[in-house]
Parts: C-alpha cells; structure tokens; sequence
C-alpha cells in the first residue's frame, strides 16, 4: 500500500503536513488527487482527515487570495514605490544569452585591509610586493586602469577579451601579455568576456582568489567580507591566492584549485581561510529538456534524479537501495529546481540538502 | 516532514540575502510566496480587503527600502506575519482615532475577528457541518487564544515564531494554547470526533 505512514498520522499531525496543507490550504489540484487517491485506499482514515480538513478550513478567512498576476504588479508597484533600482546586468535577458560562465568573485582587497587593519602599511606594501613574486608581468611594465566616474566604463584587452570595469574598480594589466598566460589583477568589480584560447589561459587575481577560465564571461566583484565565483555553464577553476603563489614553481595547482561546473559556486570563507563549494541560489536548466520529460506517471524516483542531474548539471547523491520502492507521479513542469526538489520530497516522505555542491536525498524509503 | 519545513526556512532566508543583496528576484519570490497569507492574517484584525492590501504592500515596501540596513531574521515568515500584524494594528488604530473613538490601545482595542469560514468554497455538506461546528467552538474563545490557534495551526508556526509575532513570552503562547484546547473540548458537542484527535497536544 503507498504512503501508508499517514495512517498513523493524527489529526493534529495531519495540520501541519505539507502535502496535506498544500490541499486544503493550497488549493493544489496536484495535492488534491494525491489525497483523494490515499482516501478511497484508506476509507477507514476519512473521519480523521476530515476532521484536519474541516478544522483548517474553520480556520480559514474569505479568499482573499491573489493570483500570480496580481502578485507580479503588486510586485512592480513595491519596487518602483520603493524608488528606481538598476537591475544588475547579469539580471538582464541579454546577459543570459551573452554570458556563458558567470563568476562572482569578490576581491577581497578590502578584506584583507579590514582583517589586518592595525598593519595598513604593511599591507599596502605587502600586496603588490607578492604579485610582484609570481606574475612580473604585473609589476613592471604595466597599464592600471581606475574607473572614478559613477557609469562602468567599457574597453577591449590586446587579446580582443572586452571588460566592463565598475565605479571604484581598478584593473591591472600588462602592456604585452606573457605567451604562457593572459594576467590580470583586480580590485573592485568587473565583467569579463574573455576570448577563447586553450594555449594561454586568462587568469584573474584579486588578493583571496584566483580564478583560470580559458574563455568565456563572467563578472569578478569586490566586496569588503566575500569571495564568491558562480558558474553558468562550462568548467572554471577557482583557486587561493596563496595557494597559487606556492605552488607556481612546480607549476601545477590540481590540489588546491576548486573545480566548479554549471550552477555551482565557491565562496571564500575569510574566518577558515578556505573555499566552500556550493549549490548557487538560483539554479537555471543548462540544456532544453522537452517539457514532457517532466510529466510523470509512477517513474521509478532514480530516473526522475537522472533526469534532475542532466537538466541542471548538478550531481544527485543518493541511496538507491533505499528509494528502490519509490515512484513519483507529477506534472513538474515549469517549477524551479527548488520547487520540484520540494515537490518530489513531500510525495516521497524524504528530504535533500546541498552538500558541496551537490543535491543530497535523504529517504526513509518507500512501502510497497 | 520537519526536514522540509526546515528546507522552507532556509529557503526564506535565502531569499532575503539575495532581497538584502539589491537582488529583485529575492523580494519576489518572497511576495509569491507570502503576500496572500499575509494579507488573510491582517483580514482578521481589519475586515477591509483594500485596508489590509495596503498594509501588507507597505511593509514590503519599507524592507525592501531598507534592505541594506536591516538584519536576517531567524525566521522570515514570522518577521513578516509580525510586520504585519504590527502595521495593521497602528493604521486600523489609527483610522477609529481619526473617526472619533476614544479609545487608546490599539493592541486591545482591535479584535482578532471570529471566525467565519467561507461556506460557498466547502462543496461536501457534512464537512461544511464539521467546519461550522469546529468555528463555532472556536469563536468562544477569548481573543488571544483564537489568534494563537490560527497561528499555530493555519499559518503552521512553532512556539517561538508564534511568541515573536504576537509579542508576548514563549511560556504564555504554550499557556495560551491549552487554555484555548481545554475550552475548545468542553464546548465542543461533537466529542466523538474529538476523541480522533488523539491526546494532549505537547507545545
């Protein structure tokens, strides 16, 4: 019998379950058939799950329920109430096409003043002395340039890569690239497109982070507390400043680097003096999926995570022994990777949290 | 099941970072999410749609103003149902005063209404009858013990969340509760389908 720990359940229990919350409350016809279904199984449990419905529904005010376009101008009228707000760029339609790999990376040059404020000269000395040891390229003969106007300032790099320097950003460059790799340092924030070239990689610095990518775009950001480099799609390496410099001689850098793939990020933690690898909040499919696909009739759950995984390229670990039982029937089309997430935990009694960069299912399995 | 509102919570203040961040997407999907419960909780201190509309879209107003300044909170949901609360109280206040009443205390003097659910929406006669039965032993209940009731059963708070939005020590929303359960079994006729609710309820 399916889902027949809700026999046990009391009506006090029943209040306060989210599928059967999503029913009464919720109105979701999704919901809706689930317990309609699970009734006629469980004819014995109706007094109880009526008694939960009619004691919900007591408690319940006239429908004063928007519907989602309502909710979209109420949200139009709170921004534009609230004054003008430029929407970040990368929040634009035109990005999203445009950009293939989206980094975040905050430079953490005020970090590092913040955290060793009580030496500011040294400091001062200290940063340009290191770069100085492993990229001469950087210190000598070089060209700087500082955006102190209030509008980003756009212009193109020797290799043909274009960047989109941001008020108080302050970039680096050499006035002739190194034939092994192209090195930029960064303070403040910017938007990368990088022109492709395997043979000489683009390097970013900034005083926590490094990051390599071989071509493509994303946007580096300083900020006073945070590093953080997030993924849109193809493969970026992100790596300690520190590290880097150690390793430079033998010129490898597999161990320390994070490798990060679409819809993963690396934040720097400033207190562990690490990279924390990590599910970015707002995961976007990164290939077409025919809508279909995502109707499902009694599929076994591991094909739903197969599917989960190709669609956003976000690993799904999980015991398949234990969700052998376990079938999911639900139209999730057009919900976010969240939403579904959530909808197939509530069917399926189970849960899932983000683990370095993947999607953990934890199931108590499922009754035949 | 806990897992999953935990994951809900997390979600929220996932949100509000982003909302925090300068991030539009955040306060939308905060709105999605919240702005029609919002908007039946305040419907029960002020029963004037427009009124609460209004006050609801004020209160995201004011957070996402002040989304540089303000703090995470523990719980978003009950930041927000408290936000609420607070605001509909003032200008509902504020509204009698400008109509003459005399009074002044606001947080007395605005009643958390009975309840009165929607019969047009219940299609099945006898949970209709059941619905009636269980509002009309709510509504014997004192105010106070009636907001708590919705809180913790419609809105599905815990303790803390409940005690933060009303104001009040975590203690006296447990104290709250069972004085409202007590009541609630003596004057409920139908104690046979009572009986289903199974024991005391642990708060």
């Amino acid at each position: 019998m399916k889902n027949a720990h809700y026999r046990d359940y009391s009506v006090d229990d029943l209040t306060q379950d989210e599928l059967f919350r999503d029913w009464v409350i919720n109105r979701n016809s999704l919901s809706e058939v689930f317990w309609l279904e699970w009734l006629t199984e469980n004819a014995d449990c109706a007094d109880k799950v009526q008694l939960a419905r009619a004691f919900l529904l007591a408690l319940e005010e006239k429908d004063t329920g928007l519907s989602p376009v309502e909710l979209e101008d109420i949200f139009t009228k709170i921004v534009q109430a609230s004054g003008p707000t430029i929407v970040p760029f990368w929040q634009r339609p035109a990005f999203r096409v445009a950009a293939t790999v989206l980094l975040i990376l905050c430079a953490g040059y005020l970090a590092f003043t913040y955290v060793r404020k009580a030496d500011t000269e040294q400091v001062t000395h200290q940063v340009p002395a290191s770069l100085e040891d492993f990229s001469p390229a950087l210190t000598s003969d070089y060209i700087e340039i500082n955006n102190q106007n209030t509008q980003p300032r756009t212009f193109l790099l020797q290799d043909s890569s274009r960047i989109v320097l941001y008020p108080n950003g302050k970039l680096r460059y050499p006035k002739q690239f190194d034939k092994a790799k192209r090195e930029v340092y960064l303070t403040g924030q910017a938007f990368f497109s990088v022109k492709r070239n395997p043979q000489q990689p683009f390097w970013v610095y900034t005083d926590q982070i490094s990051t390599q990518v071989l071509g493509t775009s994303f946007l580096v950001t300083a900020d006073a507390r945070h590093a953080k480099v997030a993924v849109r799609s193809g493969r970026v390496s992100v790596y300690m400043r520190t590290d880097v410099q150690r390793e430079q001689p033998s010129g490898k850098h597999e161990s320390a680097g994070v490798v990060l793939t679409p819809n993963q990020q690396a934040v720097f933690s400033m207190t562990e003096k690490r990279l924390v690898k990590s599910v970015v909040e707002q995961p976007i499919a990164i290939q077409k999926v025919p809508v279909n696909n995502y109707i499902f009739d009694e599929a076994p759950i591991t094909d739903v995570f197969t599917l989960l995984e190709k669609t956003y390229g976000l690993p799904v670990v999980y015991d398949a022994s234990s969700l052998e039982n376990c079938y999911l029937t639900a139209n999730l089309t057009g919900e976010s990777l969240f939403d579904k997430l959530n909808i197939i935990c509530k069917i399926t009694r189970s849960s899932y949290e983000l683990v370095d960069g993947q999607i953990v299912i934890y199931s108590k399995g499922c009754e035949k | 099941m806990k897992t999953h509102v935990q994951t809900q919570a997390n979600l929220d203040i996932l949100y509000w970072q982003q909302l925090q961040g300068g991030s539009e997407l955040g306060l939308k999907k905060l709105i999605e999410r919240y702005f029609n419960a919002l908007q039946n909780y305040g419907y029960k201190f002020v029963r004037d749609e427009d009124f609460v509309k209004d006050c609801v879209q004020e209160v995201f107003i004011e957070i996402w103003s002040r989304r540089t300044r303000i703090s995470t909170p523990e719980s978003v949901r009950a930041y927000l149902l408290g936000s609420v609360r607070k605001r509909v109280l003032r200008e509902g206040f504020r509204q009698r005063i400008n109509r003459d009443d005399e009074s002044t205390d606001f947080e007395n003097d605005l009643t958390f209404v009975e309840f009165s659910p929607e019969w047009s929406v219940i299609e099945q006669e006898s949970l209709a009858e059941t619905t009636q039965r269980i509002s009309d032993a709510l509504n014997q209940l004192p105010k106070r013990q009636r907001e708590v009731i919705y809180l913790r059963y419609y809105q599905n708070l815990d303790r803390d969340e409940i005690a933060e939005i009303m104001g009040v020590n975590p203690q006296s929303v447990s104290n709250l509760l069972q004085a409202a359960f007590k009541t609630f079994r003596e004057n409920w006729a139908g104690a046979v389908l009572l009986a289903i609710w199974l024991g005391d309820v642990v708060f």
